[in-house]
């Protein structure tokens, strides 16, 4: 336990102050988190120093456009075939380095930044923001608004009420999920210090990536759905206007039988 | 409480920063690299899409070609089988021509042989018979029989009808009404005087007619003034013999002709075919 910074009463890296003057304190989140992006930043440099177009490239640069292109893939699917590079870099950023925060937090001593509420909030902050940013600029101030009096004018309240709390739950779930998960393993390396807390840091893991994963995709849908109100329209118009062939052509076939 | 407002602020601020990074250092020059290898295999594909389509064409253009070399060969060994067809009648027909043409000279040839022997063999006949004619009347003239010649002789010479008599008259007084008689044999004088007188009287009187005696005559009598004869002769007999001998020998001949033509023919063809057919398989 000597290894951890953090004690077993301590909920968040937070608390584990370094360095402190007036406002200013540095924590163990800050630190790990650029601990993380330092790491992120490095590879990215490493591996885009020597980057190839050959149709054989080398295996790191290999791995970065599978990781690259399943993020592109997914938020194309997402956002319902829209351009992804216009979100590649937020919601990517938000999974790799979610992903490798909670990745590392298998290194003994290393506490995910994600297990902080500080970061969850601020990241669910970022998506707050970027849901109406990217909605505005995709179909104006109005045409934006317009949405959140939607189906009708008594609608305001809840759609209101709905964008405050799904940012609350975003932070929430992430922060939940990543502490507790760490808690577990704290707690259980007290109770049977043996082989069961492999296991709980496996499944830890488990559910760690999964949010990882979560996160970015639920910011995805939530600017997807700000940005293609429009799209979904036209879609349905085109889907009713196809039902009402399809209803015409059983009539067709009823009179002909 | 569980949220510092100075780490969320410092947070939203890295993460920021750490989008700025990661745009510049991660997505931009690996979606740029991943694009340029698309464009890449894109390229090549469109390249390789050409070149089969090139290939694809070509390929087209040499079966096109090789159809039509094959059409040609068919077309050639055609003409060639037309040709071989063709020279194989002509030789056919040479052959059958060249055969033809020997079995003609054959049959010429022994057509000619034949004339030859029939002609020899009726010349040696007439002079045989000739001969023995002679010879037999020689051995039978009689002054009888010599007698009865000299009536015939006559009687002949009153008989003679107007066109025979003008053309000899025209002929006397051409020759200045001189005659003269020969014969196979002596007349004596009686005989001459009466034979005179009788051509005189059948002709004309101022006629002038000398004797003589040709042993080819044999027993007979011939009249003759400038170029113009007129007899009874047993050569004409003779002769006349030997015409109708000629001509019932040709009738023969002809007719043996046709027998052989008629029976001989079909078995020459199938000989020339037999023949033609071997020369052409050579």
């Amino acid at each position: 336990m000597n290894l951890s910074l953090m004690d077993i009463k301590n909920l968040s890296p937070d608390e584990v102050v370094f360095w402190s003057w007036r406002f200013v304190s540095i924590n163990a989140t800050l630190v790990f988190t650029w601990a993380v992006m330092a790491l992120l930043v490095l590879i990215s440099v490493l591996v885009t120093r020597r980057l190839s177009s050959d149709l054989s490239p080398s295996r790191w640069q290999n791995l970065l456009e599978v990781i690259v292109g399943g993020m592109r893939d997914q938020i194309r699917e997402i956002s319902g075939g829209q351009d992804p590079s216009r979100y590649l870099a937020f919601i990517g950023s938000l999974f790799l380095f979610l992903a490798l925060s909670n990745f590392l937090a298998i290194i003994p001593g290393f506490e995910s930044p994600a297990a902080s509420l500080s970061t969850t909030t601020g990241l669910a902050i970022c998506v707050f923001v970027a849901v109406p940013a990217y909605g505005i600029r995709q179909k104006g101030v109005l045409g934006y608004l317009k949405h959140y009096i939607e189906p009708t004018i008594f609608m305001l309240p809840f759609n209101i009420m709905g964008e405050l709390s799904r940012t609350l739950a975003l932070a929430v779930r992430l922060f939940g999920n990543v502490m507790s998960g760490g808690k577990i393993v704290a707690i259980l390396l007290a109770l049977t210090p043996l082989f069961f807390p492999v296991v709980m840091q496996a499944l830890g893991l488990l559910t760690a990536m999964i949010q990882a994963y979560i996160f970015p995709v639920l910011a995805m849908v939530y600017i997807a759905s700000a940005t293609r109100a429009r799209q979904e329209e036209e879609t349905e118009q085109q889907e009713m206007a196809a039902g009402t062939t399809e209803t015409s052509h059983p009539k067709g076939e009823a009179s002909n039988g | 409480m569980l949220i510092d407002s100075f780490t969320v602020i410092a947070q939203i601020v890295n993460f920021l920063i750490l989008v700025f990074l990661l745009k510049h250092f991660l997505y931009g020059p690996i979606i740029s690299a991943m694009d340029k290898r698309e464009e890449k295999i894109r390229s090549r594909l469109e390249d390789a899409q050409k070149k089969r389509e090139a290939a694809e064409e070509e390929r087209s253009g040499y079966e096109k070609e090789r159809k039509q070399i094959e059409g040609q060969r068919e077309k050639l060994l055609e003409e060639a089988r037309e040709a071989a067809e063709q020279r194989r009648k002509e030789l056919l027909e040479e052959a059958r021509e060249a055969a033809h043409d020997r079995r003609r000279q054959w049959r010429e040839a022994l057509e000619r042989e034949k004339e030859d022997f029939i002609r020899q063999l009726r010349q040696m006949a007439g002079r045989e018979v000739f001969h023995i004619a002679r010879r037999t009347f020689s051995q039978i003239a009689d002054a009888e029989v010599e007698k009865q010649a000299v009536s015939v002789f006559l009687d002949q010479m009153a008989s003679l009808d107007e066109k025979e008599r003008d053309q000899f008259l025209s002929a006397l007084e051409k020759g200045e009404n001189r005659a003269r008689v020969k014969s196979g044999f002596d007349i004596d004088p009686e005989q001459e005087e009466r034979i005179v007188n009788r051509l005189r009287s059948a002709l004309k009187e101022e006629m002038n007619v000398s004797f003589e005696v040709d042993d080819m005559l044999i027993l007979g009598l011939q009249l003759s003034t400038h170029g113009h004869k007129i007899a009874w002769n047993i050569e004409d007999y003779l002769s006349d013999l030997e015409e109708k001998a000629r001509k019932a020998l040709n009738r023969q001949q002809e007719q043996a002709g046709r027998r052989r033509e008629g029976s001989e023919e079909p078995d020459a063809q199938k000989e020339d075919h037999g023949k033609a057919g071997s020369d052409a398989q050579e």
